[in-house]
């Protein structure tokens, strides 16, 4: 169920919008930064996945010792 | 071999491994930290491919140096597993955020694909080199 479902729900609920969603904002909000921050580091992490890939796609295209192709 | 991708898609499946993250997971965070072991295993079997293929200065002497023709295979292998690490970081880069802690069934299946070519990488290194490799990737395993 994704976080406006929930927050929909939540806001129709009659008693819970004003006592609760102030809770529920928090949380999400708490969740969003910190999907935020896994963002960032994913990004760092497919950056060095292309790093490493193109080093052993060298590796591989690299001729043997004595100039043989592999 | 096929039992450590096997563990690793179980533990990613039932929740995270690593003590602490269980109350701000999220299926995002799952993603992450799954696609990270799996990273980190492919860097340390490139980082012993280059250092240990006969002929390089730092290799060990034979037997226990890895011939060309495995470290060919091995690079070619590591080239597939980087592509699919590629490949699954933009599908979690593409979950929303959710209170769901879900593991998305894509990004499971990718990482199972992952373990199984780390798995056949292993098993291509000459005994000597996997003494020293095993341990380490079970290590990331346990994590």
């Amino acid at each position: 169920m994704s976080i406006q479902v929930i927050l929909a729900i939540l806001q129709a609920l009659p008693g819970v919008a004003a006592a609760g969603t102030s809770a529920w904002h928090s949380m999400i909000d708490g969740l969003k930064t910190g999907d935020a921050e896994i963002d960032a580091k994913l990004e760092a992490l497919k950056t060095e996945a292309v790093r490493r890939r193109i080093i052993s796609e060298t590796e591989a295209n690299e001729p043997n010792e004595g100039g043989e192709a592999r | 071999m096929k039992k450590l991708a096997v563990v690793i898609t179980l533990m990613l499946a039932v929740g995270c491994s690593q003590s602490g993250c269980a109350s701000t997971a999220t299926s995002k965070r799952y993603g992450y930290i799954g696609l990270n072991t799996a990273l980190t295993a492919a860097n340390l079997i490139q980082d012993l491919a280059l250092t240990t293929e006969c002929g390089k200065p730092q290799a060990p002497p034979p037997p226990a140096c890895v011939p060309d023709a495995t470290t060919d295979k091995v690079h070619t292998k590591l080239v597939a597993a980087y592509k699919l690490i590629e490949k699954a970081t933009g599908v979690v880069q593409a979950i929303p955020p959710s209170l769901e802690a879900t593991p998305n069934a894509e990004v499971l299946s990718l990482i199972t694909e992952i373990w199984t070519l780390v798995d056949e990488i292993r098993a291509l290194f000459p005994a000597q080199v996997k003494t020293t490799l095993d341990p380490q990737i079970d290590a990331l395993a346990r994590q």
